[in-house]
């Protein structure tokens, strides 16, 4: 006698994914799929590479800053971004510019070894390689509008106007708003509520 | 392959690849071409970065779900003797017929130890603060000898093998921007051989080697240990140099139990302080010094006895002439990929590895014995965290 085939059928609530009909395997799947590319870029569950974080955030600083108008008088004026000292951003901050502007003007980015070879620059980031001189380099800014960032500590109480800090593997930003405002800078509120506000102003006093 | 499995599996397959696709690919690789500029200042400060600094063992920073890799040669070098702090030559510590025997002269005499490691390590990052360690070494071990015995006048010896293995677990304790401070434990596992045999004068044929020449302890082992590590990237007076990375460590090991030869080795425990300088992204020269104290062997193997008043035919095998007090000063180097010097993948693996080599020298030792001193040592390691 032959063996009747035979189909067995679970109830619902404990049938597999695999056993419900093409239409629903499909939608779920579909679904699946979506879900996961819906999930937002920065949603990063390793670390980012610090100084890549930190190239993108210089980037972040030509849209929340804004200069006096003389310095960007020519709409095509691209907005100059120098690096002073030794460069810890590898290739991370070309890659973070390559192809970017800043409200409609091109970005330039320039790497000074010594502050005898420095012109002027919108964003001035003074590595930390400076430190020795840094109260001279100071000094030598007094009289330009140069948004200075750095990572070097007490950077803003020496004067400087942004300092990149490093908390609990994140990145804090601290902002001498009395130097800024002394750079004739304006800084986004946006920019200042994110930060921690200093207002000494030692290297910078008029 | 039924019909219906194969369809199960094409499901499955098809399942996985609507899963991992859908994956933002920044979670499966860090360094997925992400455009950051699109994200807004507050997400920027909010995202967790890996330190720039790289590391070797001594790291600052912890992160959640990252490996490393760590393999590494160690070579240590045995000759001449000491009893405390004063040397003692190899012909003082010979007994020959016609001398005076006394506990401290033996009828053979190791000239030269040279004990190998080679040691893989993996860490497992499990949370920012949480690392777990399995380390395997494979070690080889030789020794020549002089004896009194005819036909082994001089002769050599050897062993190798898996030694003891060890889980280990550390925590940070503590975190600022510039100092760390973990500390942890382990266990470690009698996976290595304490019944090495050898040809010795001692009796014809293959006889149970000296505990030298053993490559565990067949003991569960307990460690311990402490670390602080600080860093310094902006050194006001020192402005050539990068960064400066300095630690102390207290690391310790205790015995527990008797393995099934009746002994345990003694307990050790090792202080190291160290400090890196970094004057270029690729080379980072540094010093250590290391002091290590550690106890004699409780028990002793009876095979490693002969009868008679003077039951220890060399100094290696009483088990009181282990132990002391050393000093080491280390110097040495790490290698590192320059950060950015190539980029792309290639230039994203190297830049996460580094070499290192070390080679220190002893500038104190008071041991109990006549016991072999250390002549020198040698470290290469290569470090990959991926």
């Amino acid at each position: 006698m032959g063996r009747p085939t035979q189909e067995v059928v679970r109830p619902a609530a404990s049938r597999p994914f695999f056993a419900c009909g093409p239409p629903l395997r499909f939608i779920i799947l579909l679904v699946l799929w979506a879900v996961g590319n819906a999930t937002p870029e920065h949603a990063f569950s390793q670390p980012i590479a610090e100084y890549q974080v930190k190239a993108a955030l210089l980037y972040n600083f030509t849209r929340f800053v804004s200069w006096p108008k003389h310095l960007l008088a020519d709409p095509t004026t691209p907005v100059r971004i120098g690096i002073l000292g030794e460069d810890p951003f590898g290739t991370h901050l070309e890659a973070v510019l390559a192809g970017k502007t800043t409200k409609g003007r091109p970005i330039n980015l320039r790497r000074f070894h010594t502050v005898q070879e420095l012109e002027f620059c919108h964003i001035l980031f003074i590595s930390a390689s400076e430190n020795g001189h840094l109260a001279a380099i100071i000094e030598s800014l007094q009289n330009t509008s140069a948004l200075t960032v750095s990572e070097i500590d007490n950077f803003t109480q020496l004067g400087g106007i942004i300092k990149l800090g490093l908390k609990q593997d994140r990145i804090q930003i601290e902002v001498n708003v009395d130097a800024a405002l002394h750079a004739d800078l304006q800084i986004s509120s946006q920019l200042l509520q994110l930060a921690t506000i200093v207002h000494k102003t030692s290297g910078r006093e008029k | 392959m039924s019909k219906f499995i194969f369809r199960r599996i094409l499901q499955v397959l098809g399942f996985l690849v609507a899963v991992w696709t859908g994956f933002p690919a920044t979670v499966l690789a860090q360094t997925a071409p992400v455009d950051l500029t699109d994200m807004s200042l507050s997400e920027l400060l909010s995202v967790k970065v890996a330190r720039h600094t790289p590391d070797s063992g001594y790291t600052l920073v912890k992160e959640h779900g990252r490996w490393h890799f760590r393999y590494q040669y160690v070579r240590k070098e045995f000759e001449g003797y000491r009893d405390g702090t004063r040397r003692v030559s190899n012909e003082a510590v010979l007994w020959r017929p016609g001398e005076v025997r006394t506990n401290k002269n033996f009828p053979v005499i190791p000239t030269k130890i040279i004990q190998e490691a080679h040691v893989a390590e993996i860490t497992f990052d499990a949370s920012d603060r949480i690392s777990l360690s399995l380390m395997i070494p494979y070690l080889r071990q030789s020794t020549d000898h002089i004896s009194i015995v005819p036909g082994y006048d001089k002769f050599a010896i050897t062993s190798s093998g898996i030694g003891d293995m060890s889980l280990s677990a550390s925590y940070t304790l503590w975190q600022a921007e510039h100092h760390s401070f973990r500390f942890g434990g382990g266990l470690s596992f009698p996976s290595g051989s304490v019944h090495e045999r050898g040809d010795t004068p001692r009796a014809s044929g293959d006889q149970r080697l000296p505990y030298t020449m053993q490559l565990g302890s067949g003991t569960y082992d307990i460690i311990g240990h402490m670390t602080y590590v600080g860093e310094s990237s902006q050194l006001r007076h020192l402005t050539w140099l990068r960064a400066l990375t300095w630690g102390g460590q207290i690391w310790g090991k205790v015995r527990t139990g008797k393995n099934d030869r009746n002994y345990r080795l003694g307990d050790r425990l090792i202080l190291k302080t160290w400090l890196r300088a970094q004057p270029f992204n690729w080379l980072a020269p540094s010093v250590k010094l290391t002091l290590q104290f550690w106890d004699h062997i409780h028990g002793a193997d009876a095979d490693l006895t002969v009868p008679g008043p003077f039951p220890f035919p060399a100094p290696v095998t009483n088990p009181n002439f282990f132990g002391g007090t050393k000093v080491n000063l280390s110097g040495g180097f790490r290698l590192t990929w320059p950060d950015g010097f190539l980029a792309g993948t290639v230039g994203d693996i190297l830049a996460k590895q580094s070499i290192i080599f070390e080679i220190g020298l002893p500038i104190y030792q008071s041991l109990k014995g006549p016991q072999p001193e250390e002549d020198w040592e040698l470290g290469l390691s290569w470090y990959w965290r991926f």
